[in-house]
């Protein structure tokens, strides 16, 4: 059974349709990539699925549950978590107090020090900086406290809204290099990216959105030779900043 | 202790505990200016239970700061919708409307005001004052002080992450209307008497200078706002009737110079630092 099922979704905002009967299915253990244009309906797919849009029509169901209108503290409950576009951490918070704040629907007080030291022990930096406003922290090590955050909740599918955007070329490297070992300890992920090259390395299956519709779906692999995607999204020849 | 003095430290009680009533939903990004009128709730509702039910005053300040709250959460859950100087504004005219209830409420006296018969001396108001600091204090060390910092910094990102925006602003609202209606009810207890006039737009709006003045960042912000403006008048009563307008001056300076208020949080890490940090 899928991990997450999304059904012909639709969402609109007034008169604006940003998804439009909109269907994915998520297998447990990969990672799904989702490219776009801006305004393509990315994020507010990621959202919708997170509950914090509501769905017009459709359902959303996660590991067989139909989640469709639960508010997002549920959805959170259950195991899904988005690691919002531009990071959004905290900054009037200290670093580890953003941490507590990801893990703050659980009551496992010592699991949640272990896997918060686990953090720490993957990002010296944020060790560093633990009682130190996230304010001090860079773009790239605000983007791991980001997914430190959302790790602290203990979740089952991760939702990534563009990790990459504005980060130095070394720190993008190391995101995908995250995504990858997350997911090789068994998260799901689902991932919105602008870079198209990357995401699709590491992805198991993608799918291209337009206009709030999927217009391919399909093997990253394939996606990425198919001539429409690379005019669009990977530049004449592929070439892939950075891939 | 002299009878000056005393008299003071009771304001000061007083003004702590309406500080605290304003704080907390503004330490979840809200403006209450209507306390005023949750402080009139419980103002009235425990001295009507002390001299018509026959109630002890603990009982009756008690019941009457959950009947404030109470009312708080009722009236807060739609007045929340609203936000920003909307949300100011609903609160103001609700702090209004409050208190000309109880203007035209003739069982409890209506405009001739309404004697309290039981009475609080100043040791008990004192206790209540430092039970409210303590109470927050120990508040500021929950997770709940951790949702309210991130409801109020970004009540978006709040919402991603599963805090239950609409349920802790809406927690913060009715805290702050209980706060409000246990200071109201003591107050008719030590003071002898209320009146509906009492509970006018002035009394919403001090607290509210003292919490912005005192700082919102910290738990500590509200305490300092209060006593500085509590105290600072009486230093400056040497000076006759120029001690309010050069007080005023020197309010519209400081907050021109330091918008964040007095205390804040860099400030404790100037003076509180507890281990030196490594900086590579």
């Amino acid at each position: 059974m899928a991990l997450l099922q999304v059904s012909d979704l639709t969402v609109s905002y007034g008169r604006v349709t940003a998804l439009s009967g909109l269907s994915l299915t998520l297998e447990e253990g990969q990672i799904f990539t989702v490219l776009g244009a801006n305004g393509a309906g990315k994020s507010t797919l990621l959202r919708a699925i997170l509950g914090a849009v509501p769905a017009r029509a459709g359902s959303v169901a996660f590991a067989g549950a139909d989640v469709t209108r639960m508010p997002p503290h549920e959805r959170v409950a259950r195991g899904i978590v988005l690691v919002p576009e531009g990071r959004r951490i905290l900054i009037s918070l200290t670093v580890e107090e953003n941490l507590r704040l990801g893990a703050h629907l659980r009551n496992d007080q010592p699991a949640i020090r272990r896997e918060m030291d686990a953090i720490y022990d993957r990002f010296s930096n944020l060790a560093q900086r633990r009682h130190m406003l996230a304010s001090c922290l860079s773009g790239g090590e605000q983007q791991m406290l980001a997914i430190g955050r959302a790790m602290m909740a203990r979740p089952r599918l991760m939702m990534l809204d563009e990790p990459s955007l504005g980060l130095a070329p070394l720190f993008v490297s190391k995101v995908f290099d995250l995504i990858r070992e997350l997911n090789r300890d068994g998260l799901s992920v689902l991932l919105v990216e602008q870079n198209a090259g990357k995401a699709l390395a590491v992805a198991h299956r993608a799918t291209v959105l337009e206009l709030g519709r999927a217009t391919m779906t399909g093997d990253p692999k394939l996606l990425a030779a198919d001539p429409r995607l690379q005019e669009a999204y990977l530049g004449e020849g592929a070439k892939a900043p950075a891939a | 202790m002299s009878g000056y003095l005393t008299g003071v430290l009771v304001t000061l009680s007083f003004n702590i505990i309406a500080a605290y009533a304003v704080y907390l939903p503004i330490a979840a990004g809200q403006l209450n200016l209507g306390i005023a009128g949750f402080m009139a709730i419980g103002a009235y509702a425990a001295a009507f239970l002390t001299n018509e039910m026959s109630w002890p005053i603990w009982a009756a300040v008690l019941v009457s700061a959950g009947l404030a709250g109470s009312v708080g959460l009722m009236i807060g859950l739609p007045v929340l919708r609203t936000h920003g100087i909307y949300l100011a504004m609903a609160t103001f005219a609700l702090g209004q409307v409050i208190s000309a209830v109880f203007l035209n409420l003739e069982v409890v006296g209506g405009a001739a005001g309404y004697p309290v018969a039981a009475y609080a001396p100043p040791n008990i108001v004192f206790a209540a004052a430092a039970g409210v600091v303590g109470f927050m204090l120990l508040l500021s060390t929950t997770r709940f002080a951790l949702y309210l910092t991130a409801v109020k910094s970004d009540p978006t990102v709040a919402d991603l992450l599963g805090v239950s925006v609409r349920g802790i602003q809406a927690a913060a609202f009715t805290l702050g209307a209980m706060v409000a209606g246990f200071g109201g009810a003591l107050y008719a207890h030590h003071y002898s008497f209320i009146e509906a006039q009492h509970f006018n737009v002035m009394l919403s709006v001090f607290p509210v200078l003292y919490v912005l003045f005192g700082g919102t960042q910290t738990v500590l912000g509200p305490l300092v706002g209060a006593l500085f403006f509590t105290l600072a008048p009486e230093w400056l009563r040497a000076s006759a009737e120029w001690r309010y307008a050069l007080f005023a001056l020197f309010i519209i300076l400081f907050m021109a110079a330091r918008p964040q208020g007095l205390v804040t949080m860099s400030l404790f890490r100037l003076f509180g630092r507890r281990k030196p940090q490594v900086t590579t």
